[in-house]
């Protein structure tokens, strides 16, 4: 009986773990990269970066499962939008953004289903 | 059989210019109002912050800089959107730029990503905050003769699939800054006129306000 349970108990473990798989890149969130996060977006939920940037010049990045391709946004930090671009994984984004030190830049669900993004900002266009 | 288009004189030098540039470049089917032109990224009129930055990115990417070809919509002048080809040791690379943005050098089989065709929206709002400006670029795979796009006025229009490289991928250009064309879906069409492919890009073009 024991043994049966221990075999239960492992075959569970690797079917989560299958589950899991193929989402594995998108979920992998060091947050210090990932500076806008790591999280399910609802369709048509965007989230942007809650610090202010921007100089002129600057870029955002996504990583995301389920879809094909994921968008990438830049707003002001009232929300206003200011602009909008889809991409195909691993694509990044290099914005001519404001320079007013009152943007944003994040991501945006624009599929039909839930979407798992990890999404993040960052200075200059390297 | 794709129908070739009659090439002006201009628009044949600069695609003399392309082949000399180690791209064959053959413009496909054209409609007047969805065409794309073709010249070098070294002559376009790209706002040149622009082009030292795609210029910058191909290097960065491995591609050879002298050979970046510039595939721009003839639908809103100046032009302020499109694709840019590369060639390097990792093969044919594409970036696509707008108004406010250029993208990294990806390959035309990530774009596709196993599809038929693919669209690649960008927008930027209006005077009202609402969306105003619409730009598509998009790469179709070599089983695609001809691409129709449905417009928001009930209306459709053709877009012009420009080949380019070697690897048998065509790419076009849509832009449109009124509201009435801002382009619903994109339908992809083989050789027999049979619809290999759809995408509805309207959430795309959606102004993001969730």
């Amino acid at each position: 009986m024991r043994q049966i349970l221990v075999f239960v108990a492992i075959v569970a473990g690797l079917v989560a773990a299958a589950a899991t798989y193929g989402v594995a890149t998108a979920q992998a969130c060091d947050t210090n990269y990932w500076n806008v996060g790591c999280q399910t977006y609802s369709p048509g939920q965007r989230h942007t970066s809650p610090i202010p940037c921007c100089g002129s010049y600057n870029s955002s990045y996504s990583t995301f499962n389920n879809y094909s391709t994921s968008e990438q946004i830049w707003n002001d930090m009232q929300g206003h939008w200011l602009g909008s671009q889809v991409v195909s994984y691993g694509t990044t984004v290099h914005w001519i953004t404001n320079g007013d030190g009152n943007e944003a830049l994040g991501c945006y669900n624009n599929n039909s289903g839930n979407q798992f993004i990890n999404c993040r900002e960052y200075a200059g266009w390297g | 059989m794709r129908k070739r288009l009659i090439v002006p004189l201009g628009v044949a030098a600069l695609a003399a210019i392309a082949a000399a540039l180690a791209f064959v470049v053959i413009p496909g089917s054209a409609s007047a109002k969805a065409g794309s032109q073709i010249q070098p990224l070294a002559t376009a009129s790209v706002p040149p912050i622009f082009k030292s930055g795609i210029a910058s990115s191909a290097s960065a990417a491995g591609l050879a800089t002298s050979d970046l070809i510039e595939i721009t919509s003839t639908g809103v002048q100046p032009a302020r959107s499109g694709l840019v080809l590369g060639h390097g040791s990792a093969g044919e690379l594409v970036a696509m730029f707008a108004p406010k943005d250029f993208t990294s050098f990806v390959s035309p089989a990530q774009m596709l990503n196993g599809q038929e065709i693919a669209a690649f929206a960008s927008a930027q709002p209006g005077t009202d905050g609402q969306v105003g400006h619409v730009q598509l670029n998009g790469v179709a795979s070599s089983n695609v003769s001809k691409a129709v796009l449905d417009l928001a006025d009930g209306s459709t229009i053709q877009v012009q699939l420009v080949q380019a490289g070697h690897a048998g991928y065509s790419f076009f250009t849509y832009a449109t800054d009124s509201v009435s064309t801002f382009p619903q879906a994109i339908h992809a069409f083989n050789t027999t006129g049979s619809e290999i492919a759809t995408q509805d890009v309207r959430k795309d073009i959606a102004h993001p306000t969730g």
